[in-house]
């Protein structure tokens, strides 16, 4: 049935309306191709499918897991950045014309175009990188419930009655609390829409919202069951999409708008408005603006940097890393971390290692103490690239805690378990990666060798990895991570990337004398001339146990030596105070080791990484 | 003969039914060895009530025919042509029912290149001793710092059904753990709960109890349990836990007590109490009782010496006879010492006729999830001789419990990736032998190899636990109630002992930065 309110369409109208649905997939399409990046979305989702018995099983624990599984079907396709901003301007297009259809059913009165205003709420969302494909399907299945509610909308009361008990009962089982209040309010405000008798409104008013209260308190099993009804996010108890939170905040905004332009007085203003400019145009205006808008760095949400420099990181485009290391959203331990490790991929780690800031001290060059869920796998990668494949692996099997079915995850183990011919293990992971669509070539060519017994050439395709260091480690130090890298360094002295850690992680501790017996006994510098920062260290060393720097076997740059003294000469013009002395230093020593342990080091800021409760 | 005669009247059948349906398998081609099947369920012993053994044929081939038969001929076939056999429930329940006492004959035929092959057939015995219906679980992950989505969760060894307890989302992402009941009844359970609400769940028949269970006297809160078979008893160790990673290949990490004692917490009085001989300097661990009461097994070792390597670290297995009127301990004896076996004891399971105690034995330490050298051992209790079954394998066998028949043991095993561990079941009979183990029955056998999370502590339960979630959540958020220590009771030497815990100085703790 169609309200007696609901508009009728023009030639003019549909042709208005193609032109602005055409305009608005060409903002969707770009906004997600160039300011979300959908391959960032999959990086930092890392959504697998797997028609896997184990894989399902998972998911079939949670109450969200029918859903859950169908957006990482849809999600797994982000991998392929081009594909990836179709699917999602598809589902967009897909959820506004929904809208529209509801909208011109169920609040006739409504403002054309308002069926994008939930897209722009869940395009807004995309830029926390958090999971949005779930939200398209619940968007889906309440349309379909609310869509059915208007075709029995002049059945008795004590039908709809029934239906409303159904669609909330059902809603809450299958998707949990925050669908069913979704549904429940949109049926709710389209009994009143609708004007029905106040008797009727109020009936069906008490009841729905008491099944869902009775639902709320007997089979939602959390902690406050109490308060679940109130607190959205008291009902913890399956996976949480924030993006909820902006779909609550749409229904309320549709009643609104409902009951505004149900009045006369602005039903005419509408009529007017009309009259003046076609209603399109509006939109094509507010789409170029906010267009404009959005391509502006300012408006990119900080979480993008966070995403973007793990992402480069991971595919190894350390150049990239670098241009980000000054990007004020990037003074976390994790960013910090990447861009140590830029620093080492790129050689210049020695020489460079203050010009970047290391307020975190040995926390951002190892995550290992007080790790974090984030940190798990960083660890794993930094280990990787340095050929501690038992630590790699540790840590990978840490991240898969978190993420049981990340591909990125799934891979290292196959891969680490390769390398250390744990064949079993290794195959498990493959055979996990081959059920998905995306990895199956990837794990084929590896599974093929293994049932064709053909070790040889696996190890010659593994050749592309980091080779294991040794099989010497005997312990893996979460809180003295230095230790592994010094067995990592006697089993093979020649481990560039270890040695050059060790170094960094001594000096970021302050730890000379350590520094200098490390030096001595490596095999790097076997004419005592030694990169810039590492002299700078030794300078300092020398001095502080009265030894004369140009008569030592490690060599002191003039320039070093100049520089030294000019540091100590700006810090006796103020006469030692290094505080006053601070903005002068920084200025011309901002990026040496002096400056660092003056002013930088979190021995002197006491800054503290978070311990994790246990 | 006649049973021979019978079984291959039924093969002929099956297989005539088969030519039927234009396969001719009447003429495969016999190999003279049996199928090479996944996992491996030939020459097993099995109770009646086992849920089918799916499982996959390891044989190339497009087409797979399995016949199972039984002694009076009763049986069916399956035909597939995927290697995975799926067993309906009806018909195996049937034929298990028909055939106890007896045994059932399984036999693989595959078609590969359009030819027949026919397999060795094998035997799989079946007994009247029932199994516990269900088995109790710790689902969690492989990491070990982080814990995430961890879950209780109770398994029907009758058919595939699996249904969760509790899951730690629920309980703010805390750990759980040390599931345990007495006497395999569900109705009485005991939980820890820790790093969210944290605390110690205990339900009875008639009781509920969420306790605090640190005392000024104890090392820690409440540990490892053992229910007294017929009181509200629970010996508990109190641990003072620390744990390092391994980076080899077969470990992956290793826990060691710095300090552990031995209490007991009396339910009906909320009362703790100890003795000298079972919290003393050394570290007393893993409790477990005798089915009749009165015997506490336990395993003790000296404290580590500082810098010392673990793997001197080696416990013996002790006993200590307790009377439940006087609540008295009396002298505790060791049974079997570490110096005999040159290996470390742990993990002490007497079995409910009382006759034989099955234990762990490692390289060193107890905590032996990650320790592959860990094998099972079976202890005749009367001539306190023990020896290793032939259930053990390369990888590391650890927790086990008995059902309350006393007729099977469930043990967990990493044998299958060396990674995860899984529920193995053994038939133990009368004088001590053990079947060939059987892993757990699952619908999808290839789960097993693709399976991320462990079975961990499995213990048979004699029917489903009926715990509401909800209730058990609304328990653990009200505020713990304390346990009163009874140190009235206690010679000064039981408390003055490892029980300071100032005496465990911060360098014992951890291992020194950096040696040289």
């Amino acid at each position: 049935m169609t309200s007696k309110y609901a508009p009728k369409h023009s030639n003019a109208q549909y042709l208005s309306s193609v032109i602005v649905y055409v305009f608005f997939a060409i903002f969707i399409f770009f906004f997600i191709s160039k300011v979300v990046q959908s391959e960032l979305l999959y990086f930092k989702l890392q959504p697998f499918f797997s028609t896997d018995k184990a894989y399902l099983e998972f998911h079939h624990n949670f109450r969200m897991g029918f859903i859950s599984v169908t957006a990482q079907y849809i999600l797994q396709f982000l991998y392929f950045p081009l594909g990836g901003a179709i699917i999602l301007t598809f589902l967009f297009l897909l959820v506004s014309f929904a809208f529209r259809l509801i909208f011109n059913k169920s609040f006739p009165s409504i403002l054309n175009g308002a069926e994008f205003i939930p897209v722009f709420i869940i395009l807004l969302s995309l830029k926390n990188y958090s999971e949005v494909i779930n939200t398209f399907i619940l968007f889906g299945l309440s349309i379909i419930i609310l869509l059915f509610n208007h075709l029995i909308n002049n059945q008795r009361i004590y039908f709809r009655m029934a239906y409303h008990l159904v669609a909330i009962v059902f809603s809450f089982n299958i998707f949990g609390f925050l669908a069913s209040l979704m549904v429940l309010v949109g049926l709710i405000s389209y009994e009143i829409i609708n004007k029905k008798t106040y008797k009727e409104q109020i009936l069906l008013i008490v009841i729905n919202v008491l099944t869902l209260a009775y639902m709320v308190w007997y089979i939602e099993g959390t902690l406050l069951a109490k308060l679940s009804f109130i607190e959205a996010s008291a009902s913890n108890k399956y996976a949480q999409l924030p993006s909820y939170w902006y779909l609550l905040s749409f229904y309320p905004v549709i009643i609104l708008f409902t009951i505004l332009f149900n009045l006369r007085v602005l039903e005419k203003m509408k009529e007017k408005a009309s009259k003046l400019i076609p209603l399109h145009w509006y939109f094509i205006i507010l789409f170029i603006v906010i267009s404009g808008l959005s391509f502006k760095k300012k408006l990119l949400n900080d979480n993008k940097y966070i995403v973007l420099i793990d992402y480069y990181a991971h595919e190894e485009k350390w150049d990239k890393v670098l241009k980000l290391k000054d990007h004020l959203a990037l003074n976390d331990r994790i960013p910090r971390f990447q861009i140590n490790r830029a620093l080492y991929h790129k050689g210049i780690m020695p020489d460079n290692l203050f010009s970047v800031s290391q307020e975190w001290g040995e926390n951002s060059l190892l995550l290992t103490n007080n790790a974090t869920r984030e940190c798990t796998m960083n660890s794993s990668d930094l280990f990787f690239d340095m050929g501690f494949i038992n630590g790699s692996r540790y840590w990978a099997y840490e991240a898969q805690t978190f993420a049981p079915y990340s591909p990125r995850v799934l891979q290292r183990l196959a891969i680490t378990n390769m390398i250390l011919k744990e064949n079993i293990l290794a195959q498990k992971y493959l055979t996990i990666l081959y059920n998905n669509t995306i990895y199956k070539s990837w794990a084929n060519q590896y599974l093929k060798l293994y049932k064709t017994n053909e070790t040889a050439e696996i190890t010659k395709k593994l050749s592309v990895y980091p080779k294991a260091n040794s099989d010497s480690i005997t312990y893996i130090n979460n809180n003295f991570p230095a230790r592994d890298i010094i067995r990592l360094l006697k089993s093979n002295p020649e481990n560039k990337m270890a040695f050059e850690y060790l170094m960094s992680y001594v000096l970021l501790r302050n730890e000379l004398n350590n520094f200098q017996y490390f030096l001595l006994y490596s095999n790097y510098y076997p004419n005592g001339v030694i990169p810039r920062t590492y002299q700078e260290a030794m300078i300092f060393f020398y001095f502080s146990k009265n030894l004369n720097p140009t008569k030592q076997y490690f060599k002191i740059s003039k320039t070093c030596m100049k520089q030294f003294e000019d540091f100590n000469k700006i810090l006796m013009e103020y006469k030692m105070d290094k505080n006053l002395a601070q903005k002068n230093l920084h200025r011309y020593f901002g990026d040496t080791f002096w400056y660092y342990i003056a002013f930088d080091s979190p021995l002197v800021t006491n800054r503290k990484v978070k311990k994790r409760k246990l | 003969m006649k049973r021979d005669y019978l079984h291959l009247s039924f093969v002929f059948i099956c297989l005539v039914l088969f030519s039927c349906t234009s396969e001719n398998i009447t003429n495969s081609e016999r190999l003279n060895r049996k199928p090479s099947i996944f996992p491996d369920y030939t020459d097993l012993v099995l109770p009646n009530n086992i849920a089918p053994l799916n499982f996959i044929v390891n044989e190339p081939g497009e087409q797979y025919v399995v016949t199972f038969s039984g002694f009076d001929n009763s049986g069916f076939s399956i035909k597939s042509r995927s290697s995975k056999i799926n067993i309906p429930q009806k018909k195996w329940n049937a034929l298990l029912n028909a055939n106890i006492n007896k045994s059932i004959t399984i036999k693989v035929f595959v078609k590969d290149n359009n030819k027949w092959q026919s397999f060795d057939e094998f035997k799989d015995s079946i007994v009247n001793d029932r199994i516990d219906p269900f088995f109790v679980y710790r689902r969690i992950n492989t990491g070990l710092v982080f814990w995430n989505n961890i879950s209780i969760k109770q398994r029907s060894l009758e058919n595939f059904e699996e249904t969760e307890i509790i899951n730690n989302r629920n309980s703010k992402n805390g750990c759980i753990n040390c599931h345990t009941f007495q006497n395999n009844d569900p109705k009485n359970l005991m939980l820890h709960f820790r790093a969210g609400p944290a605390g110690t769940f205990i339900k009875t028949d008639n009781k509920t109890l969420w306790l605090n269970s640190a005392t000024p006297y104890t090392l820690s809160g409440f540990v490892y349990p053992s229910w007294h078979p017929k009181r509200n008893l629970i010996a508990f160790s109190t641990n003072k836990i620390n744990q390092d990673f391994h980076g080899y290949g077969d470990r992956i990490n290793y826990v060691r007590d710095l300090a552990s004692d031995i209490v007991l917490y009396d339910i009906d009085k909320n009362k703790v109490f100890t003795s000298p001989e079972i919290a003393t300097m050394n570290c007393e661990n893993l409790p477990n009782w005798s089915p009749d009461g009165k015997w506490l097994y336990f395993i003790r070792c000296p404290r580590k010496i500082k810098g010392a390597s673990d793997t001197l670290t080696k416990y013996d297995l002790l006993r200590i006879a307790y009377d439940e009127k006087t609540e008295k301990f009396g002298k505790a004896e060791t049974i079997l010492s570490s110096s005999e076996t040159g290996m470390s004891i742990s993990h002490p399971t007497v079995s409910p006729d009382g006759k034989f105690l099955v234990f762990c034995m490692a390289d060193y330490g107890y905590f032996n999830i990650n320790n592959p050298t860990s094998d099972l051992y079976l202890m005749d209790l009367q001539t306190l001789k023990f020896l290793k079954p032939d259930i053990n394998s390369n990888a590391s066998e650890s927790f086990h419990g008995w059902s309350s028949n006393g007729r099977w043991l469930v043990f967990t095993s990493k044998r299958i990736d060396g990674i995860i561990t899984i529920p193995f079941f053994s038939y133990i009979d009368e004088n001590g032998n053990a079947s060939k183990p059987f892993p757990l029955p699952t619908e999808n056998p290839e789960s097993i190899k693709t399976r991320l999370f462990n079975y961990n502590r499995p213990v048979f339960v004699l029917a489903a636990v009926e715990l509401d979630q909800n209730d058990l959540l609304n328990q653990i958020q009200q505020t713990t109630s304390k346990v009163w220590f009874d140190s009235l009771n206690v010679d000064l030497d039981a408390i003055s002992g490892p029980t300071i815990i100032q005496t465990l100085k911060k360098e014992e703790s951890g291992v020194p930065y950096m040696d040289k």
